[in-house]
């Protein structure tokens, strides 16, 4: 019996070693063809760490540009950049105001990676023109550049101005007193470091990942990027889930609209349609039963918080 | 149509287990507590006297057909849950894949252990099969892993609890192959150009609840609940292998002996002769 038994546990040794070679190089073969894209996205976007993620904020005032502090006249060539990066390609020129100190300073090197890398200054600066010292006069040029963008990119700009992110004249005919807390394209887009999209998957996926910078920070929709984690969508969007929707998946691109108008794709009576839960890729033959799950997409903390166990732990441990 | 809200169902399953398996564990440190008076404790960790068994040793394949199972079935387990709550960063996708190879893997194990069970030339489904002799003992070994009695009434290899276990384990192991499959709504069957999904739910509970895509849904709900009572189920037999019968446990996982004629092993008085597991 015992030199059978022995022989025995050597061949089971040997079969589990064999069994789990095959299962670890199995797995790692077919999953990683599919790491590979996650994976490249960050390499990338540490890589270019410079370049990403330095999208400008609303809530910053209009600066008045230029300080008054220096006396200069003369005219710059700038129909190129050379002449504009004589004073912003210095890394030094910050301009003082109270006790905050803005850098003016232009990163060549990432603009000259940019999606715009041949695009001259005056061509998003438009109200720039040809004198040094500029600005005076307070006029908002950070609002005219962020939204130049139209004259190169006028069908985005028409379904940005007719979603819920473009001022609407109120009833009396007067300008959108919201107008200032509006998203302008450079807003979400960014500036001098816009990504290149086109034939990019990289620059695709650094977006992808922007949605918190994006939508979801302060002053804009912080709550609702807070609220994003139900377990498929927002917990695995926020753990870089390559499959996961961010934001603009299911709100939509530049025609954002507010999910009680009846044409949001994130509309109730919209939730089973081709472009919304059923797009491709998604949930194929969505049909509207589908709805049932979209309440936790937002709402997972809320229905949590009601949940009778929930609530029986919170009493025993005293909480709230 | 259903009238319960999904999200509701999700997130009380999601706590319901949670709070069920605190609880598991408590009652656990309260039995492994009360072996303490009862005598069981001294007379198996400190005199030795583990039970005796009918025959001296498991045999090789049933052996490595269980720890084929098991390591699959942790890998299963933990890949699942990281499906669900994605607590890994990136990666989910290779978890994803990782849960499908493992899945494939488990369906042949657990076909393997039917062969052996049914098929194979030592055949063991007797084993498991419940007798009346095993119906009428389930009042005295329930009390006797609950206290009220310290002698264990002696039927078979296993107990009627622990063949009602091992029967729950291959039925659960069904479902939760039939429903895990009818997830996979994405991978058309080539040549038949249909999704396990659409196979496995557009006849019936589709219908039910408005579409396939919702009918997986419940589905996955399902497969999560079944994921819990395996992690609950699979504890409890853990610990009773543990503390009712490490020796043979050890053997089992091909560790040590548990033969009398090699160990000293001595005849449990109070405890009668069983296999635990
Ligand atoms: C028996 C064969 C099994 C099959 C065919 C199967 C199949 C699947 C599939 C296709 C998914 C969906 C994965 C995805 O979203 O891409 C899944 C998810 C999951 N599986 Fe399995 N699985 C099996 C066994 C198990 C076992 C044994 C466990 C646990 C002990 C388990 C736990 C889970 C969990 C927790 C999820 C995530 C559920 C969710 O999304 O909420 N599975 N399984
Ligand atoms: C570390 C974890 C585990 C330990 C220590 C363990 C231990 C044991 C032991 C000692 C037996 C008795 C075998 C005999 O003497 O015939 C057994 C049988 C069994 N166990 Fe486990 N087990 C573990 C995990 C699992 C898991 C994860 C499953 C399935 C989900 C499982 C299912 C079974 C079944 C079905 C049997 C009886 C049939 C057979 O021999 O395969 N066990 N286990």
């Amino acid at each position: 019996m015992s030199p059978v038994r022995i022989e025995r546990r050597v061949l089971v040794a040997g079969i589990l070693l064999v069994v789990t070679i095959v299962v670890v190089a199995l797995t790692t073969a077919v999953a990683g063809a599919e790491v590979k894209p996650v994976l490249t996205a960050s390499t990338v976007s540490t890589a270019t760490a410079a370049v990403t993620t330095i999208t400008p904020s609303i809530a910053a005032t209009a600066v008045p540009s230029g300080s008054g502090g220096y006396a200069m006249d003369f005219t710059l060539p700038t129909f190129g950049k050379s002449g504009c990066m004589v004073c912003h390609g210095d890394p030094n020129l910050v301009v003082s105001q109270g006790d905050a100190t803005h850098s003016f300073w232009v990163d060549e090197v990432a603009y000259s990676h940019s999606a715009h890398a041949t695009v001259v200054c005056t061509g998003c600066h438009t109200d720039y023109g040809y004198k040094a010292p500029h600005g005076q006069g307070g006029q908002d040029w950070r609002a005219v550049a962020k939204q130049s963008c139209k004259n190169c990119h006028p069908n985005e700009f028409r379904d940005w101005s007719l979603g819920a992110h473009a001022p609407v004249p109120t009833a009396d005919k007067k300008p959108d007193p919201k107008a200032a807390s509006k998203p302008l394209c450079g807003d979400c887009h960014g500036g001098h470091n816009m990504v290149v999209l086109k034939n990019n998957p990289a620059g695709q996926a650094e977006v992808r990942a922007q949605a918190q910078q994006m939508c979801g920070r302060q002053g804009c929709h912080a709550d609702y990027w807070a609220n994003y984690n139900d377990y498929y969508h927002g917990a695995a969007y926020k753990t870089g889930a390559a499959d996961a929707p961010t934001c603009w998946t299911c709100h939509g691109t530049h025609t954002v609209l507010k999910s009680s108008d009846r044409f949001s794709p994130t509309n109730a009576a919209n939730l089973g349609a081709a472009n919304s839960c059923g797009t491709p890729g998604c949930h194929t033959d969505s049909a509207p039963g589908l709805a049932a799950y979209a309440p936790l997409i937002h709402g997972r903390a809320t229905i949590s918080a009601k949940n009778p166990v929930v609530r029986l732990l919170d009493f025993v441990l005293g909480r709230k | 149509m259903f009238s319960i809200s999904y999200g509701d169902v999700n997130v009380m399953l999601d706590y319901v287990f949670m709070a069920l398996y605190v609880v598991v564990l408590a009652v656990f440190a309260f039995h492994f507590f009360m072996s303490i008076p009862m005598g069981r404790f001294r007379k198996k960790w400190i005199e030795g006297k583990w039970p005796e068994h009918d025959e001296p040793h498991p045999p090789a394949l049933p052996k490595y057909i269980h720890f084929q199972h098991l390591v699959m079935m942790f890998v299963l387990g933990f890949t699942g849950l990281a499906i669900r709550f994605p607590f890994i960063q990136g990666g989910r996708t290779t978890l994803r894949y990782v849960h499908y190879v493992a899945m494939v893997i488990v369906i042949a194990t657990f076909i393997w252990r039917l062969w052996y069970a049914f098929a194979s030339k030592r055949r063991d489904w007797r084993a498991f099969a419940i007798t009346k002799r095993d119906a009428k003992s389930l009042i005295g070994v329930a009390a006797y892993y609950s206290f009220f009695s310290n002698s264990k009434p002696h039927t078979d290899k296993y107990n009627v609890m622990q063949k009602g276990t091992y029967l729950l384990f291959a039925l659960l192991m069904a479902v939760q192959a039939l429903c895990g499959l009818a997830l996979l709504e994405f991978w058309k069957i080539p040549y038949i150009g249909l999704t396990f999904s659409q196979i496995l739910l557009g006849w019936w509970l589709a219908p039910m609840v408005g579409g396939v895509a919702m009918a997986v849904a419940w589905m996955r709900t399902l497969h999560y609940s079944i994921t819990w009572i395996f992690i609950i189920v699979v504890t409890v037999h853990m610990y009773l292998s543990a503390t009712e019968d490490i020796p043979v446990t050890l053997d089992f996982f091909g560790f040590g002996s548990h033969d009398d004629a090699e160990g000293g092993h001595g005849h449990a008085t109070v405890v009668a002769p069983a296999e635990e597991g």
